[in-house]
């Protein structure tokens, strides 16, 4: 009966539908905002050429600031996708044992992207100084990670016995 | 929200989920047999009888492009909470931030894999009772999808006016009128090809 059970929840099935499109939205989530990224900054780069070879700038100074454009550095976005997805590979850890190489890797494309556009991109990082609070939001909501991780682990446990 | 939990069941409603058995080499007659052969053969050699399989494939690409659907999803969530955070008249700029981050993530966690779950979970067996049940499961779709030799199994049964036709006959109406059959139930040529 426990076996039967335990096949309903994560049978071949459950991988098939559930597990693959985990995975997969994961991996998307990873990439899509460095994609958006790429495509505002690709957007006002080509926009900024084309004011200046048409000389459609009125001021020096407007020409100047299209240049100087830059998309601002989204630390609250990066908390939440770290934090999104440790809970994401830590509950889901016990079925899907490539969940941690996967978040290992969602983590090194952020930090490369991120170390890249923070040293030529990103022009407001140096003058954001915030508080603690973010700081210390992620580290209260990290523990409920293990928590879920617990959680689920008792419930396979449970329905495997 | 109701937006995506229709996507991601629309989606799984039309993913194949068929077990397929790696040692058997599923031909084309076979594909003729069940809609399981036919799931099988298509995502074994789906590539080299596109046209046979097109529906197959398109269901494939349906499942998986509402993964990126989910994260354009997640990036206007994203913006709308970070726009909205600043209506709330937070005392510190850190603050806000921080509220906008606790809300993020959940808005995140929820739409890119606790929909997921909920709509696959077997809710009869842990609360009693299916609140779901108005959404179609995938099994329902998967035993009369695709029965060439005669919607259900019963097509010379039914020919004849049998039980068994008039099973089939029930089954293919039932798949016509599911949500989210329109692939399912598109007619798939039989004799054209080999």
């Amino acid at each position: 009966m426990a076996d039967v059970r335990a096949q309903s929840f994560f049978g071949v099935e459950w991988y098939q539908v559930v597990g693959s499109s985990i995975l997969f939205n994961l991996i998307i989530n990873s990439v899509v905002p460095h994609m958006v990224l790429a495509a505002t900054s690709s957007v006002t780069s080509f926009k900024a050429w084309f004011v200046g070879y048409f000389e459609l700038a009125p001021t020096q100074s407007s020409l100047n600031r299209l240049y100087a454009k830059r998309s601002s550095f989204n630390l609250e976005g990066r908390y939440a996708f770290v934090l999104t997805t440790v809970f994401i590979c830590n509950s889901f850890s016990h079925v899907m044992p490539i969940m941690p190489w996967l978040a290992c890797f969602c983590f090194t494309l952020l930090y490369r992207i991120d170390k890249n556009n923070i040293v030529n991109y990103y022009t407001d990082v140096a003058e954001k100084k915030y508080g603690a609070q973010m700081a210390h939001a992620a580290a209260h909501l990290f523990p409920g990670s293990c928590l879920l991780h617990c959680l689920v682990g008792i419930v396979l446990g449970e329905l495997t016995a | 929200m109701s937006l995506i939990f229709a996507v991601k069941t629309h989606s799984k409603a039309l993913k194949p989920t068929a077990v397929c058995d790696n040692e058997i080499d599923y031909t084309y007659e076979m594909s003729l047999e069940t809609s399981h052969n036919h799931e099988c053969y298509c995502m074994t050699k789906g590539m080299e009888d596109f046209e046979h399989c097109s529906e197959v494939f398109y269901s494939l690409l349906y499942s998986y492009s509402a993964s990126f659907i989910t994260a354009v999803i997640n990036v206007v969530l994203a913006v709308t909470i970070k726009k909205t955070a600043s209506w709330q008249l937070w005392k510190s700029l850190s603050s806000e931030r921080a509220v906008v981050l606790i809300s993020t993530f959940i808005a995140q966690f929820i739409n890119t894999c606790v929909i997921l779950v909920a709509v696959e979970l077997d809710w009869t067996s842990i609360i009693g009772f299916n609140f779901l049940s108005y959404l179609p499961s995938f099994s329902e779709h998967t035993s009369s999808h695709h029965d060439p030799q005669g919607e259900g199994g019963g097509g010379e049964e039914r020919r004849r006016g049998g039980a068994k036709g008039q099973q089939g006959e029930n089954n293919r109406l039932f798949s016509r009128n599911s949500f989210g059959s329109s692939l399912r139930s598109s007619n798939i040529p039989l004799t054209t090809y080999h």
